[in-house]
């Protein structure tokens, strides 16, 4: 087993769309749904809504270029200390060396200030998935 | 065409977003706010049920006014609670405009239910 092949545990929550503009609502309504029910801080929510409409875009944007958009998967698992926030796609992201694509490069460190861990699992031409981890601060808590 | 499918395990915190992504879905539909709580409130009743032992899941599949919703992975025989206790089954045909049973491949069972626009003598929704 790799690094990365760790048994994760079942998502509380997981929602499969369509990777396209108007669909990452549901994502978003997905979470603060989730958060109230957890009672997270306003604040800590503010930060997992960025991150994830970020991870929500990169799918949107990079996985199905020049074809129709496919599908977007978004899990939301909830642990003692934080949740965990994953966004994969099922489609192909092209390599950065053979042109930037639409953009200004800043998601991906928005992302990794806003979590407590970022991993992202993905080559050019394959599949992507990002794995967002989130800590409670004291002030976060359920 | 990729669809809208919600996997719930039996944690409040999935229902609860299981139920914001309903409401969303039925307010795309242009269904009347009454009716947008009910597909929240069926999709609420029902994961209720869910045993914890798998994840249940329903498909979305929005309409012009309408949503039909399509459960798995529900415990067998939700539908039979006793005469003088209010059904599940109840529950879903006092809010829905349909509710059927269909088996699919490998026996499972899949709960369908339609909710519409066009229904006014469903109760209004006091504790969702």
């Amino acid at each position: 087993m790799g690094e990365h092949d760790e048994v994760r545990p079942q998502p509380d929550f997981e929602l499969v769309m369509p990777a396209t503009a108007e669909h990452m609502m549901l994502a978003r309504q997905a979470l603060k749904g989730f958060a109230e029910r957890a009672r997270w801080d306003p604040g800590l929510l503010g930060d997992v809504r960025v991150a994830l409409s970020e991870a929500c875009s990169n799918a949107i944007v990079h996985a199905y270029r020049d074809r129709p958009p496919g599908p977007m998967r978004v899990a939301l698992t909830a642990a003692a200390d934080g949740v965990m926030v994953e966004v994969a796609d099922e489609g192909a992201w092209i390599d950065p060396d053979q042109g930037a694509g639409p953009g200004l490069g800043l998601g991906l460190p928005l992302m990794a200030a806003l979590s407590q861990s970022l991993q992202i699992d993905g080559t050019p031409g394959r599949p992507t998935t990002v794995r967002m981890r989130f800590t409670f601060s004291d002030a976060d808590g359920p | 065409m990729v669809g809208i499918v919600a996997s719930v395990m039996s944690s409040a915190v999935g229902r609860g977003a299981l139920t914001r992504v309903a409401s969303a879905v039925a307010a795309s539909s242009d269904l009347p706010i009454d009716r947008v709580e009910h597909v929240a409130l069926v999709c609420e009743t029902l994961m209720d049920e869910c045993d914890g032992a798998a994840p249940c899941t329903v498909q979305f599949v929005a309409g012009p006014r309408s949503v039909r919703m399509v459960f798995s992975g529900l415990p067998a025989g939700i539908h039979d609670t006793p005469p003088d206790v209010p059904s599940i089954e109840s529950i879903l045909l006092r809010l829905a405009d349909e509710v059927w049973i269909e088996r699919a491949a490998g026996g499972r069972e899949e709960l369908h239910v339609v909710v519409g626009a066009s229904r006014r003598d469903a109760p209004p929704v006091t504790n969702a």
